[in-house]
Protein backbone atom coordinates (compact mmCIF):
# COMPACT_ATOMS: atom_id res chain seq x y z
CA UNK A 1 0.00 0.00 0.00
CA UNK A 2 1.43 3.42 -0.95
CA UNK A 3 2.18 6.13 1.62
CA UNK A 4 -0.31 8.45 -0.05
CA UNK A 5 -3.05 5.91 0.64
CA UNK A 6 -1.90 5.41 4.25
CA UNK A 7 -2.48 9.10 4.95
CA UNK A 8 -6.03 8.81 3.71
CA UNK A 9 -6.78 6.03 6.21
CA UNK A 10 -7.37 8.68 8.86
CA UNK A 11 -10.34 9.91 6.86
CA UNK A 12 -11.94 6.51 6.23
CA UNK A 13 -15.66 6.34 6.63
CA UNK A 14 -17.08 3.79 9.03
CA UNK A 15 -20.02 1.87 7.63
CA UNK A 16 -22.25 -0.81 9.10
CA UNK A 17 -22.75 -3.39 6.34
CA UNK A 18 -25.90 -5.46 6.84
CA UNK A 19 -25.96 -8.98 5.40
CA UNK A 20 -28.80 -9.10 2.89
CA UNK A 21 -30.90 -11.56 4.93
CA UNK A 22 -30.71 -9.21 7.95
CA UNK A 23 -31.99 -6.33 5.81
CA UNK A 24 -34.92 -8.47 4.69
CA UNK A 25 -35.60 -9.46 8.28
CA UNK A 26 -35.88 -5.76 9.19
CA UNK A 27 -38.51 -5.57 6.43
CA UNK A 28 -40.35 -8.61 7.83
CA UNK A 29 -39.49 -10.72 4.77
CA UNK A 30 -37.10 -13.24 6.38
CA UNK A 31 -38.41 -16.55 7.70
CA UNK A 32 -37.06 -19.60 9.53
CA UNK A 33 -38.64 -22.99 10.00
CA UNK A 34 -38.33 -26.74 9.90
CA UNK A 35 -40.09 -29.86 8.67
CA UNK A 36 -41.72 -32.44 10.88
CA UNK A 37 -39.57 -35.47 11.71
CA UNK A 38 -38.96 -37.34 8.45
CA UNK A 39 -38.76 -41.17 8.44
CA UNK A 40 -37.40 -43.45 5.71
CA UNK A 41 -35.57 -46.70 5.09
CA UNK A 42 -36.45 -50.25 4.08
CA UNK A 43 -36.34 -49.24 0.42
CA UNK A 44 -38.52 -46.18 0.95
CA UNK A 45 -37.15 -42.66 0.46
CA UNK A 46 -38.23 -39.29 1.92
CA UNK A 47 -37.83 -35.56 1.37
CA UNK A 48 -38.05 -32.10 2.90
CA UNK A 49 -38.53 -29.03 0.74
CA UNK A 50 -39.22 -25.32 0.47
CA UNK A 51 -42.04 -25.02 -2.04
CA UNK A 52 -42.91 -21.69 -3.67
CA UNK A 53 -46.58 -22.01 -4.73
CA UNK A 54 -47.47 -21.14 -8.33
CA UNK A 55 -49.61 -18.14 -7.35
CA UNK A 56 -47.33 -16.72 -4.65
CA UNK A 57 -46.15 -13.66 -6.62
CA UNK A 58 -42.81 -13.79 -4.72
CA UNK A 59 -39.37 -15.14 -5.48
CA UNK A 60 -37.77 -17.15 -2.69
CA UNK A 61 -34.09 -16.53 -1.84
CA UNK A 62 -32.49 -19.36 0.14
CA UNK A 63 -30.10 -18.36 2.92
CA UNK A 64 -29.52 -21.57 4.90
CA UNK A 65 -30.42 -25.21 5.32
CA UNK A 66 -29.66 -27.72 8.07
CA UNK A 67 -30.05 -31.50 8.08
CA UNK A 68 -30.31 -33.32 11.42
CA UNK A 69 -29.60 -37.06 11.31
CA UNK A 70 -31.08 -38.74 14.41
CA UNK A 71 -29.94 -42.23 13.43
CA UNK A 72 -26.83 -44.28 14.22
CA UNK A 73 -25.83 -44.59 10.57
CA UNK A 74 -24.84 -42.02 7.94
CA UNK A 75 -27.40 -40.83 5.41
CA UNK A 76 -27.34 -39.33 1.93
CA UNK A 77 -29.31 -36.21 1.02
CA UNK A 78 -29.64 -35.09 -2.60
CA UNK A 79 -30.24 -31.41 -3.37
CA UNK A 80 -32.85 -30.94 -6.14
CA UNK A 81 -34.08 -27.74 -7.79
CA UNK A 82 -37.58 -27.48 -9.28
CA UNK A 83 -38.22 -31.24 -9.16
CA UNK A 84 -41.63 -32.94 -8.99
CA UNK A 85 -41.57 -34.82 -5.69
CA UNK A 86 -43.28 -38.19 -5.04
CA UNK A 87 -45.57 -39.23 -2.21
CA UNK A 88 -48.10 -37.71 0.17
CA UNK A 89 -46.83 -34.40 1.49
CA UNK A 90 -47.36 -32.62 4.80
CA UNK A 91 -47.12 -28.85 5.19
CA UNK A 92 -45.20 -27.87 8.31
CA UNK A 93 -46.59 -25.51 10.98
CA UNK A 94 -43.10 -25.02 12.46
CA UNK A 95 -42.05 -21.66 11.01
CA UNK A 96 -41.87 -18.00 12.02
CA UNK A 97 -40.77 -14.59 10.75
CA UNK A 98 -37.29 -13.66 11.94
CA UNK A 99 -38.70 -10.27 12.87
CA UNK A 100 -41.08 -10.94 15.78
CA UNK A 101 -41.37 -7.23 16.60
CA UNK A 102 -43.88 -6.65 13.77
CA UNK A 103 -47.55 -7.06 14.73
CA UNK A 104 -49.34 -8.94 13.27
CA UNK A 105 -46.53 -11.37 12.51
CA UNK A 106 -45.62 -11.52 8.80
CA UNK A 107 -46.58 -14.80 7.10
CA UNK A 108 -44.46 -16.42 4.39
CA UNK A 109 -45.92 -17.33 1.00
CA UNK A 110 -43.43 -20.21 0.69
CA UNK A 111 -44.36 -23.51 2.38
CA UNK A 112 -42.15 -26.02 4.20
CA UNK A 113 -43.24 -29.50 3.14
CA UNK A 114 -42.07 -33.04 3.75
CA UNK A 115 -42.99 -36.65 2.96
CA UNK A 116 -41.90 -39.89 4.65
CA UNK A 117 -41.64 -43.42 3.23
CA UNK A 118 -42.15 -42.55 -0.44
CA UNK A 119 -41.48 -44.86 -3.37
CA UNK A 120 -39.75 -43.49 -6.41
CA UNK A 121 -37.52 -40.54 -7.03
CA UNK A 122 -37.85 -36.85 -7.96
CA UNK A 123 -38.89 -36.26 -11.57
CA UNK A 124 -37.85 -33.34 -13.76
CA UNK A 125 -35.84 -30.55 -12.22
CA UNK A 126 -32.11 -30.76 -11.56
CA UNK A 127 -30.12 -32.91 -9.19
CA UNK A 128 -27.64 -30.22 -8.23
CA UNK A 129 -25.62 -31.40 -5.20
CA UNK A 130 -25.27 -34.23 -2.69
CA UNK A 131 -24.51 -34.20 1.04
CA UNK A 132 -23.44 -37.14 3.18
CA UNK A 133 -24.55 -36.63 6.80
CA UNK A 134 -22.75 -38.34 9.66
CA UNK A 135 -24.70 -40.24 12.34
CA UNK A 136 -26.17 -38.19 15.19
CA UNK A 137 -25.21 -34.76 13.91
CA UNK A 138 -26.73 -31.60 12.49
CA UNK A 139 -25.14 -30.57 9.21
CA UNK A 140 -25.41 -26.81 8.72
CA UNK A 141 -25.00 -24.78 5.56
CA UNK A 142 -25.39 -21.06 6.10
CA UNK A 143 -25.03 -17.75 4.32
CA UNK A 144 -26.12 -18.65 0.82
CA UNK A 145 -27.37 -15.04 0.95
CA UNK A 146 -29.87 -15.69 -1.81
CA UNK A 147 -27.67 -17.73 -4.16
CA UNK A 148 -30.57 -20.11 -4.84
CA UNK A 149 -33.49 -18.12 -6.25
CA UNK A 150 -36.73 -20.07 -6.53
CA UNK A 151 -39.62 -18.53 -8.55
CA UNK A 152 -43.35 -19.26 -8.09
CA UNK A 153 -44.21 -22.86 -8.98
CA UNK A 154 -40.73 -24.12 -8.17
CA UNK A 155 -38.96 -25.69 -5.17
CA UNK A 156 -35.69 -26.40 -3.34
CA UNK A 157 -35.67 -29.93 -1.93
CA UNK A 158 -33.48 -32.32 0.00
CA UNK A 159 -34.22 -35.91 -1.04
CA UNK A 160 -33.20 -38.70 1.34
CA UNK A 161 -32.21 -42.08 -0.06
CA UNK A 162 -33.18 -45.22 1.82
CA UNK A 163 -30.06 -46.55 3.59
CA UNK A 164 -31.10 -50.21 3.12
CA UNK A 165 -33.18 -51.99 5.74
CA UNK A 166 -32.47 -49.54 8.58
CA UNK A 167 -35.31 -47.17 9.54
CA UNK A 168 -33.94 -43.68 10.12
CA UNK A 169 -35.18 -40.29 11.29
CA UNK A 170 -34.10 -36.88 10.06
CA UNK A 171 -35.27 -33.28 10.17
CA UNK A 172 -34.59 -30.37 7.85
CA UNK A 173 -34.60 -26.64 8.65
CA UNK A 174 -34.46 -23.62 6.31
CA UNK A 175 -33.86 -19.86 6.41
CA UNK A 176 -35.07 -17.78 3.46
CA UNK A 177 -36.45 -14.44 2.40
CA UNK A 178 -39.16 -13.48 -0.09
CA UNK A 179 -39.26 -10.59 -2.57
CA UNK A 180 -42.10 -9.55 -4.88
CA UNK A 181 -41.68 -11.36 -8.21
CA UNK B 1 -1.82 -1.56 -6.67
CA UNK B 2 -1.93 0.42 -9.98
CA UNK B 3 -2.19 4.16 -9.35
CA UNK B 4 -5.36 4.66 -11.40
CA UNK B 5 -7.14 1.88 -9.58
CA UNK B 6 -6.29 3.27 -6.14
CA UNK B 7 -7.85 6.59 -7.16
CA UNK B 8 -11.15 4.92 -7.94
CA UNK B 9 -11.29 2.81 -4.80
CA UNK B 10 -13.32 3.94 -1.85
CA UNK B 11 -11.99 2.29 1.27
CA UNK B 12 -14.37 1.99 4.20
CA UNK B 13 -14.21 0.35 7.60
CA UNK B 14 -16.86 -2.35 7.97
CA UNK B 15 -18.28 -2.23 11.49
CA UNK B 16 -20.52 -5.27 11.99
CA UNK B 17 -23.80 -4.75 13.82
CA UNK B 18 -22.60 -6.70 16.92
CA UNK B 19 -19.40 -4.60 17.08
CA UNK B 20 -21.31 -1.35 16.59
CA UNK B 21 -23.78 -2.19 19.33
CA UNK B 22 -20.99 -3.30 21.67
CA UNK B 23 -19.35 0.13 21.24
CA UNK B 24 -22.70 1.68 22.11
CA UNK B 25 -22.85 -0.41 25.30
CA UNK B 26 -26.01 -2.25 24.39
CA UNK B 27 -24.61 -5.71 23.53
CA UNK B 28 -25.04 -8.33 26.25
CA UNK B 29 -23.84 -11.87 27.00
CA UNK B 30 -25.83 -14.15 29.28
CA UNK B 31 -24.99 -17.61 30.56
CA UNK B 32 -27.28 -20.07 32.33
CA UNK B 33 -26.22 -21.96 35.43
CA UNK B 34 -25.20 -25.62 35.04
CA UNK B 35 -28.21 -27.47 33.66
CA UNK B 36 -28.91 -31.05 34.81
CA UNK B 37 -31.23 -33.17 32.70
CA UNK B 38 -31.60 -36.52 30.94
CA UNK B 39 -33.57 -39.67 31.77
CA UNK B 40 -36.81 -38.06 30.58
CA UNK B 41 -36.07 -34.64 32.07
CA UNK B 42 -35.42 -31.53 29.98
CA UNK B 43 -33.57 -28.25 30.54
CA UNK B 44 -34.13 -24.75 29.16
CA UNK B 45 -32.51 -21.33 28.92
CA UNK B 46 -33.74 -18.16 27.28
CA UNK B 47 -33.91 -14.39 27.12
CA UNK B 48 -37.24 -12.72 27.74
CA UNK B 49 -38.13 -9.23 26.54
CA UNK B 50 -40.47 -7.73 29.19
CA UNK B 51 -43.71 -6.32 27.79
CA UNK B 52 -42.85 -2.81 29.08
CA UNK B 53 -39.14 -2.86 28.10
CA UNK B 54 -39.33 -0.22 25.38
CA UNK B 55 -36.68 -2.13 23.37
CA UNK B 56 -36.43 -4.80 20.68
CA UNK B 57 -33.89 -7.59 21.17
CA UNK B 58 -31.63 -8.40 18.21
CA UNK B 59 -30.39 -11.94 18.63
CA UNK B 60 -26.79 -12.72 17.70
CA UNK B 61 -25.15 -15.98 18.87
CA UNK B 62 -26.00 -19.06 20.93
CA UNK B 63 -23.59 -21.62 22.31
CA UNK B 64 -24.56 -24.94 23.86
CA UNK B 65 -22.01 -26.88 25.90
CA UNK B 66 -22.35 -30.63 26.42
CA UNK B 67 -20.32 -31.86 29.41
CA UNK B 68 -21.57 -35.44 29.05
CA UNK B 69 -20.62 -38.45 26.93
CA UNK B 70 -23.94 -38.60 25.01
CA UNK B 71 -25.38 -36.34 22.29
CA UNK B 72 -28.49 -34.33 23.06
CA UNK B 73 -30.89 -32.09 21.13
CA UNK B 74 -31.02 -28.30 21.36
CA UNK B 75 -34.37 -26.92 20.09
CA UNK B 76 -34.57 -23.21 19.23
CA UNK B 77 -37.91 -21.64 20.23
CA UNK B 78 -39.40 -18.20 19.57
CA UNK B 79 -41.87 -16.77 22.10
CA UNK B 80 -42.20 -19.90 24.27
CA UNK B 81 -43.30 -19.35 27.89
CA UNK B 82 -40.80 -19.99 30.70
CA UNK B 83 -41.07 -23.36 32.49
CA UNK B 84 -42.64 -23.09 35.96
CA UNK B 85 -39.38 -23.69 37.83
CA UNK B 86 -37.36 -21.12 35.84
CA UNK B 87 -34.98 -18.86 37.76
CA UNK B 88 -33.27 -15.61 36.75
CA UNK B 89 -29.63 -15.88 35.70
CA UNK B 90 -27.15 -13.57 37.45
CA UNK B 91 -24.37 -14.19 34.90
CA UNK B 92 -25.38 -11.50 32.40
CA UNK B 93 -22.94 -8.75 31.42
CA UNK B 94 -22.40 -6.07 28.79
CA UNK B 95 -19.65 -7.02 26.33
CA UNK B 96 -18.33 -3.45 26.60
CA UNK B 97 -16.62 -3.38 29.99
CA UNK B 98 -15.34 0.15 29.43
CA UNK B 99 -18.58 1.93 30.35
CA UNK B 100 -19.17 3.03 33.94
CA UNK B 101 -21.62 2.33 35.44
CA UNK B 102 -22.10 -0.85 33.39
CA UNK B 103 -25.22 -0.81 31.20
CA UNK B 104 -28.03 -3.05 32.46
CA UNK B 105 -30.04 -4.99 29.87
CA UNK B 106 -33.81 -4.67 29.72
CA UNK B 107 -33.99 -8.36 28.72
CA UNK B 108 -34.06 -10.97 31.48
CA UNK B 109 -32.22 -14.27 31.15
CA UNK B 110 -33.90 -17.27 32.77
CA UNK B 111 -33.12 -20.95 32.95
CA UNK B 112 -34.69 -24.14 34.28
CA UNK B 113 -33.59 -27.74 34.50
CA UNK B 114 -34.87 -31.13 35.51
CA UNK B 115 -38.47 -30.61 34.38
CA UNK B 116 -40.82 -32.75 32.29
CA UNK B 117 -43.60 -30.32 31.33
CA UNK B 118 -43.84 -29.58 27.57
CA UNK B 119 -43.15 -26.07 26.24
CA UNK B 120 -46.25 -23.86 26.11
CA UNK B 121 -46.74 -21.22 23.43
CA UNK B 122 -44.22 -20.25 20.81
CA UNK B 123 -42.80 -22.18 17.90
CA UNK B 124 -39.75 -24.44 17.53
CA UNK B 125 -38.10 -23.07 14.38
CA UNK B 126 -35.00 -25.27 14.18
CA UNK B 127 -32.74 -27.57 16.18
CA UNK B 128 -29.21 -28.84 16.57
CA UNK B 129 -27.70 -32.08 17.82
CA UNK B 130 -24.97 -31.21 20.35
CA UNK B 131 -22.06 -33.68 20.23
CA UNK B 132 -20.58 -35.15 23.46
CA UNK B 133 -17.88 -33.18 25.30
CA UNK B 134 -18.11 -30.19 22.99
CA UNK B 135 -19.41 -26.65 22.67
CA UNK B 136 -21.61 -25.92 19.68
CA UNK B 137 -21.23 -22.27 18.60
CA UNK B 138 -23.84 -20.90 16.21
CA UNK B 139 -22.94 -18.54 13.41
CA UNK B 140 -23.64 -14.86 14.05
CA UNK B 141 -27.30 -14.19 13.32
CA UNK B 142 -26.37 -10.50 13.03
CA UNK B 143 -29.74 -9.45 14.42
CA UNK B 144 -31.86 -11.29 11.83
CA UNK B 145 -33.99 -12.66 14.70
CA UNK B 146 -35.77 -9.78 16.40
CA UNK B 147 -37.78 -10.21 19.61
CA UNK B 148 -40.34 -7.51 20.46
CA UNK B 149 -41.62 -6.65 23.96
CA UNK B 150 -43.48 -9.63 25.44
CA UNK B 151 -41.51 -12.15 23.34
CA UNK B 152 -38.66 -14.53 24.05
CA UNK B 153 -35.80 -16.46 22.42
CA UNK B 154 -34.99 -19.74 24.12
CA UNK B 155 -33.38 -23.14 23.75
CA UNK B 156 -34.86 -26.39 25.04
CA UNK B 157 -32.36 -29.16 25.76
CA UNK B 158 -33.77 -32.67 25.25
CA UNK B 159 -31.92 -35.93 25.86
CA UNK B 160 -31.78 -38.44 23.00
CA UNK B 161 -30.85 -41.39 25.23
CA UNK B 162 -31.55 -42.28 28.88
CA UNK B 163 -28.54 -40.98 30.72
CA UNK B 164 -27.90 -38.02 33.01
CA UNK B 165 -26.52 -35.02 31.16
CA UNK B 166 -24.96 -31.70 32.16
CA UNK B 167 -24.93 -28.68 29.88
CA UNK B 168 -24.97 -24.90 29.72
CA UNK B 169 -26.33 -22.30 27.30
CA UNK B 170 -24.86 -18.90 26.42
CA UNK B 171 -26.91 -16.32 24.49
CA UNK B 172 -25.76 -12.96 23.11
CA UNK B 173 -27.92 -10.08 21.88
CA UNK B 174 -28.22 -6.34 21.60
CA UNK B 175 -31.06 -3.98 22.45
CA UNK B 176 -32.40 -1.02 20.49
CA UNK B 177 -35.05 1.43 21.70
CA UNK B 178 -38.40 1.22 19.89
Amino acid sequence: MSLVLMDKEKQLQNVNVLPENVYHSYLGEYFLGQTDIISFGGGYNAWGALVNPAGSKVNMFLNAYTITNFSNGPLTAEGWLSAILPGRRKTSPYFAAGNQAIIPSPMPKVEIQNASFVSGNPRGGTYTFVRRVEPSETLTKHDFQGMYIIPPGSSFSLFFLSPGNLQVYARVAFGWWEEKA
Amino acid sequence: MPKEMSKQLIEVVNITSPALNSRLGRYFIGQTGLLNFGNGYNAWGGIINPIDSGVNLYFDIFTITNFSTQSFMGEIWLNASSPKNAVISSTVTPSNQGISPPPIPKAVMKYADYFTEPMTGGVNIFGRIVAPNSTLVSDSHNGSIIIGPGGSFSILLRPLVSQYIKGTIVLTWWEEAL
